[in-house]
């Protein structure tokens, strides 16, 4: 209703970059998230500490078809010490 | 008596004929030759100065009327005033700094539609995030019911000069989601606050920012105001 205020600033919601992630019926990723989950409650809520479990999440999304690939560096992950961390979690799994 | 009466009548009449000027009101209009230097000029400054107030007042009333659209344009090219071009790139996302002195607290929301059957939550309260810097948050959403239920979300940001900063990668709004009965799942949301939010003077002193999803059931006939963007999902 506020929207339909003549010349007031309506808030449009912006689509996201990539769009809509797919969902995660099966729990492909529930490891990942729980990981993370604890982390930030670790951490306080802070999520500049719990950036490898983000990584690793957004990895088994794209492991299993849930999110299109991308170049880390495109989703703001630069740290060049992921690589190693994310074929221990592979081998793992 | 009447002869008096007619000489008071008469000499009435020839004092108001000297008394009121010549001059009928449409006649200041008009420059007749016979008119003295003087007067002429001063019909002429007078007439110019109604034409230029005149041409000022239109002016005014046009220019008033043309700032509507002149001032979108310049707000969207500057990006002035917080209406920035749509959406962001990723050239962006690669190459942004983090802002390690302004922590800002993003506290998550979750609310359904009144028929909305799903059970819906945010899994964190509040997560502290760095402008510039990505952040990954996560909503959990049950279907309790028997059935499959199709939903479909939409999201608010408050403050409101706040959502013109809050970029999100990926998210689950704006398409139809289905879960099927009895099922759980986590739907993240993968988002950046842009790091131009440090030189925003109405953000100065914001350092919480709520982002609250909506949940509906996508059912026929349900007219939500959805951009046009927002496309069904395709048979599954």
């Amino acid at each position: 209703m506020t929207s339909q205020i003549y010349n007031q600033k309506k808030f449009v919601p912006t689509p996201p970059e990539k769009g809509s992630f797919p969902l995660d019926h099966e729990g492909l990723c529930k490891k990942q998230f729980l990981l993370y989950a604890s982390c930030l409650r670790r951490n306080a809520q802070d999520t500049s500490q719990c950036r490898e479990d983000a990584q690793n999440y957004l990895a088994c999304r794209m492991d299993n078809n849930l999110m299109e690939r991308t170049e880390w560096s495109k989703l703001g992950f630069h740290s060049d010490s992921k690589p190693a961390k994310e074929e221990k979690q592979d081998s793992s799994n | 008596m009447l002869r008096t009466l007619n000489a008071l009548r008469g000499q009435c009449q020839q004092l108001l004929r000297s008394s009121i000027p010549r001059q009928k009101p449409n006649q200041i209009w008009r420059m007749k030759s016979t008119d003295s230097p003087e007067e002429a000029a001063r019909k002429l400054r007078l007439k110019s100065t109604l034409y230029y107030i005149t041409a000022g007042g239109v002016l005014i009333v046009g220019l008033s009327y043309a700032a509507v659209p002149l001032y979108s344009i310049f707000c969207q090219a500057y990006s002035y005033g917080g209406t920035t071009s749509q959406g962001h790139d990723s050239e962006k996302v690669e190459h942004m700094h983090k802002v390690k002195d302004r922590i800002l607290k993003i506290r998550f929301n979750a609310d359904i539609g009144s028929s909305m059957r799903w059970n819906f939550k945010p899994q964190q309260y509040e997560i502290k995030v760095a402008p510039g810097e990505t952040a990954l948050a996560f909503y959990t959403a049950r279907n309790p019911t028997d059935k499959p239920v199709i939903g479909i979300s939409t999201y608010n940001v408050i403050p409101f000069e706040a959502g013109a900063y809050f970029n999100k990668i990926q998210c689950f709004c704006f398409e139809e989601q289905q879960l099927n009965p009895h099922e759980e799942v986590d739907m993240p949301v993968f988002f950046y606050i842009d790091p131009e939010i440090t030189g925003d003077p109405a953000l100065e002193h914001c350092d919480t920012i709520t982002l609250s999803y909506t949940f509906f059931e996508a059912r026929e006939g349900l007219k939500l105001n959805f951009p046009n963007y927002a496309k069904p999902h395709a048979a599954a």
